[in-house]
């Protein structure tokens, strides 16, 4: 018995060392059939050609061909070639069958075009796969509500809350569900659950709706009298797929990733990536630009002055960056740098309706009120359908107590846009103390439509009114 | 099934040890001899091939008044407002508050009059007999500041024709979040056109309907409560012979919704259409019928350009797209191909070969760099498949497109208007005609 399984497993072990050999050549022939035919990469920097050369090289004959397949899908994927980079992920997913990151990935390529159908697959699998990546979960709700599936969609958006109690993605969902079926109060909790978790960044959108149909005005009034347009969104942040843009080549592809991560929060990440980009493409103002915001935004005033001095360097027509050279200069208080900067800026972009308004403040500032009146008049010439140069001169006038001309102005100003809160407060205040009741009736009606005219203001505005003409407006 | 029968004998015959081997290194290799060839995905059309040029198929040329500084045109239609029997087009101006009226006054030969002023940044114009008194009204959708901006100051207007192309102002809904789009249908089969409404506002915008209950007043339907709102189109969707309404929103919900109408003006509402990419930058949706099966279907396009760069620009996923209505209100995404910067998609048959084609404008593309597609013939091959014709490279900044029968040839001549809000302010137009080449 001993001596046949000997003479068997002597047989065996041929048969499969055979075996093992067909495997890894099989192994290698299916990375081979998952490499895509080479796109056209005129125009491309030499670099991503040698890049996608080695490593279908490396994928042909190379010790790892499943790693040079996947660098060939990030590669392809990171410089927007989708359908290769979908193929390549095609092959990973069944090479390395338990790896959530590529069907997520061919997820991501089939959702950015709106093929859920397709992604729905990917997108179950990378849960079975990897139940704990939240982004990809999120997203799975997602596709679900997008579908009308909201019994799944809840499903998936519950079992993100078991894992992350306060995620703000997964309590939007929610909302949106709840708001569907006319569950506003609940919507409303789970909104401000969001809102209280990304200081109003992800749903105070909507909960400022709900509110209003709720009847809770004052609330709404409130989120939406935070700024003319906040625009707070941005997506979930995922990691997975942010990090594939550090093999871009595309330095605008590059700086959107960037601004998204920016916009996230991650701004050291969009700083390393800005950087990158800049690397890639030293003579992009625009690059420099983006990164003297960010710079900017987040407090680091003298690299953003780095940023916006290069971009003014590199394209002295890029009038916002001297734009922000001025106000930074008059930040630090060194007006003297500040003129010099404005003069130099208008220079190059006479032009510029900001920077005429920015020299028509200055001209102001230092009592030239004649050179800040015609630094206002060309902004408007220069934009006429902008209502912030006809108040911004008004006031000039007003000033100046050449009240009728800064009238007109301020109703040119409401002509193109009707709740200019500066104009309708600056107009209800001179109809008030004009005796002009009905006007004043009207403003100050006018006035109640614009949250962001401070509450204060708008009580003064009443009280005078009372006070003026002895009834409520 | 070979590999599984092998691997099975070999932990039959053999201890535990060799059996543990062979396991992992038929595992470790994922059993790949034994795997199937990926299937791919459905192709997406590559950026850089599959694609001709059709340069000088059409020609465009400068129509309408001359200009200064940067033109907006934010929409054109076109009409026979007169009924002269010559068609003409009508028009935004949403820089200069305008809405204007391109009057064909002999064949070909085109004049440009001012229709309305004062009209707070109008961007969306639709004619219909709303008096039925015979003669052509406007609608007219207003945004009053068209670049972000969350206060109530959007607008519906109807332009009332007093017969003689002289229009009374009616100011239907104002002090709303920004306002995109207008269309009629009788929605509750009274005989009475009510309406549909877009408001994209900003952070919170509205899709609703506004009842008729009077010869200018009507009583407002909200149908659901989403910043973004592009367009509204109202049809027959379901075929069940009353007129729905489908919505284009964008913002970071990008879904089409469709909200079906049980005739007496119920709606109940669905998405057809979503991308979870927040980025997808929706841009414009028209009616048509592709497969000419008589149900309608919808295009629409994703090529809005602003993001979280100062310079807007394109995408990969930019492109133009149609659903097919497969009839009881249901939908098959399909998609034509990539336009950068995709806007204003047109159903029409532009080589008269009888199958309908799709033409879509580029407003955001690399305008810094030449020969960057600004007009694309997506030509139908007879058989539902799409080849992608570049069609133009300049005028660049297209925002909307028309086309249309102007002439006794019978072939169609192209409107375009462009948009010119950012640079290079350069080869600038306003409106074009586009003729075929002779």
């Amino acid at each position: 018995m001993r001596s046949l399984q000997h003479a068997v497993s002597i047989a065996l072990g041929i048969v499969s060392i055979f075996l093992l050999a067909s495997c890894g050549s099989g192994n290698r022939e299916f990375v081979l059939e998952s490499i895509p035919e080479r796109p056209t990469l005129s125009g491309w920097p030499e670099r991503l050609h040698q890049r996608i050369e080695s490593a279908e090289l490396q994928a042909m004959s190379g010790g790892n061909p499943v790693e040079s397949l996947v660098k060939l899908a990030r590669l392809y994927h990171a410089n927007g070639f989708y359908e290769e980079a979908s193929q390549c992920y095609q092959g990973l997913i069944t090479l390395q069958s338990k790896e959530a990151k590529w069907p997520h990935m061919l997820a991501e390529i089939l959702s950015s075009y709106g093929k859920l159908e397709d992604a729905l697959p990917y997108r179950e699998l990378v849960m079975k796969l990897d139940p704990e990546y939240i982004p990809a979960m999120v997203r799975l709700g997602d596709v679900y509500l997008k579908q009308n599936k909201a019994n799944e969609a809840e499903k998936v958006y519950t079992r993100v809350l078991k894992q992350d109690r306060d995620n703000p993605y997964a309590q939007l969902g929610l909302a949106r569900l709840d708001i569907a079926s006319g569950d506003l109060e609940n919507a409303q909790q789970r909104l401000e659950a969001a809102t209280r978790k990304t200081s109003l960044r992800i749903g105070s959108d909507l909960l400022a709706t709900v509110y209003e149909k709720r009847g809770l005005n004052s609330l709404a009034a409130a989120i939406r009298g935070r700024a003319k347009s906040s625009g707070t969104f941005t997506d979930i942040p995922d990691t997975w797929l942010f990090e594939i843009y550090f093999e871009s080549f595309n330095t605008y592809q590059m700086a959107v990733a960037a601004g998204m991560a920016d916009q996230s929060g991650d701004s050291a990440a969009c700083i390393r990536l800005l950087n990158q980009a800049i690397q890639l493409s030293p003579r992009d103002a625009y690059l420099h630009f983006q990164l003297g915001l960010v710079y900017l935004r987040i407090g680091i005033d003298y690299q953003a002055l780095k940023s916006f001095e290069e971009t003014a360097k590199l394209d002295p027509k890029f009038s916002d960056a001297w734009f922000q050279l001025a106000q930074l200069k008059s930040k630090e208080g060194d007006i003297v740098a500040a003129t010099q900067t404005i003069a130099t800026g208008l220079y190059h972009n006479p032009d510029s309706p900001s920077l005429r308004l920015v020299n028509s403040e200055r001209l102001n500032a230092i009592g030239d009120l004649s050179g800040s009146i015609k630094e206002a008049e060309t902004a408007i010439e220069l934009r006429p359908e902008e209502a912030d140069s006809y108040a911004s001169l008004a006031a000039l006038y007003f000033s100046s107590e050449q009240t009728a001309i800064g009238v007109e102005l301020m109703k040119k100003a409401l002509e193109r846009e009707s709740l200019h809160p500066f104009a309708l407060s600056t107009m209800a205040f001179y109809s008030i103390s004009t005796g002009q009741e009905k006007d004043a009736r009207q403003y100050i009606r006018k006035a109640r439509l614009q949250p962001r005219l401070p509450v204060g203001d708008l009580k003064h505005l009443e009280t005078s009114f009372r006070q003026k003409f002895g009834k409520m407006p | 099934m070979l590999c599984r029968s092998l691997k099975l004998l070999l932990i039959m015959l053999f201890d535990r040890r060799f059996e543990t081997f062979m396991t992992a290194a038929l595992i470790g290799i994922g059993l790949s001899a034994c795997k199937p060839a990926p299937e791919l995905v459905e192709p997406i059309l590559k950026k850089s091939e599959k694609r001709s040029e059709t340069l000088n198929y059409y020609n465009p040329e400068p129509v309408g008044r001359s200009f200064e500084g940067q033109p907006w045109i934010s929409h054109i239609a076109t009409i026979d407002l007169d009924q002269d029997g010559r068609l003409d087009v009508v028009g935004c101006e949403a820089k200069d508050d305008e809405v204007f009226w391109l009057r064909q006054s002999a064949e070909g030969s085109f004049e440009e009059l001012t229709l309305a002023e004062k009209m707070n940044g109008p961007v969306h114009v639709d004619a219909v007999d709303m008096d039925k008194d015979g003669d052509l009204d406007l609608l007219i959708a207003s945004m009053s500041v068209i670049f972000p901006n969350n206060d109530r100051i959007g607008f519906v207007y109807i332009l009332e024709n007093d017969g003689k192309q002289t229009f009374k102002r009616h100011t239907i809904l104002e002090n709303v979040m920004r306002v995109s789009d207008v269309r009629a249908g009788d929605f509750n089969g009274d005989g009475e056109l009510d309406l549909a409404v877009g408001q994209f506002g900003y952070d919170q915008g509205r899709i609703l309907w506004l009842e008729r209950t009077g010869l200018w007043k009507f009583k407002s339907h909200d149908l659901l409560d989403l910043s973004g709102t592009v367009h509204v189109c109202v049809a027959d969707y379901d075929g069940d012979g009353d007129e729905d309404i489908a919505a284009q929103v964008s913002q970071q919900w990008e879904e089409i919704h469709l909200f079906l109408n049980d005739g007496r003006g119920n709606f109940t509402g669905k998405t057809i259409f979503g991308s979870t990419n927040e980025d997808f930058a929706s841009s414009g949706m028209s009616l048509g019928d592709l497969n000419q099966d008589g149900r309608p279907d919808l295009l629409f396009t994703n090529g809005d350009g602003f993001g979280p760069t100062p310079l807007p620009g394109s995408r990969p996923w930019h492109g133009v797209q149609w659903l097919e209505n497969l009839g009881s209100g249901n939908f098959e995404y399909r998609r034509l191909g990539y336009l950068p910067g995709a806007y204003s998609p047109v159903q029409c048959d532009l080589d008269q070969d009888g199958n309908m084609d799709v033409l879509a404008a580029s407003c955001f593309n690399d305008w810094f760099q030449p020969k960057h597609e600004s007009l694309m013939w997506f030509r139908n091959n007879g058989d539902m498949t799409f080849s992608p014709r570049i069609l133009a490279y300049e005028p660049t900044h297209l925002l909307t497109l028309a086309v249309d029968v102007f002439d006794d040839s019978g072939k169609p001549w192209i409107v375009s208007g462009a948009f010119h809000a950012w640079p290079p302010y350069e080869k600038m137009t306003r409106l074009s005609i586009w003729k075929p080449h002779p």
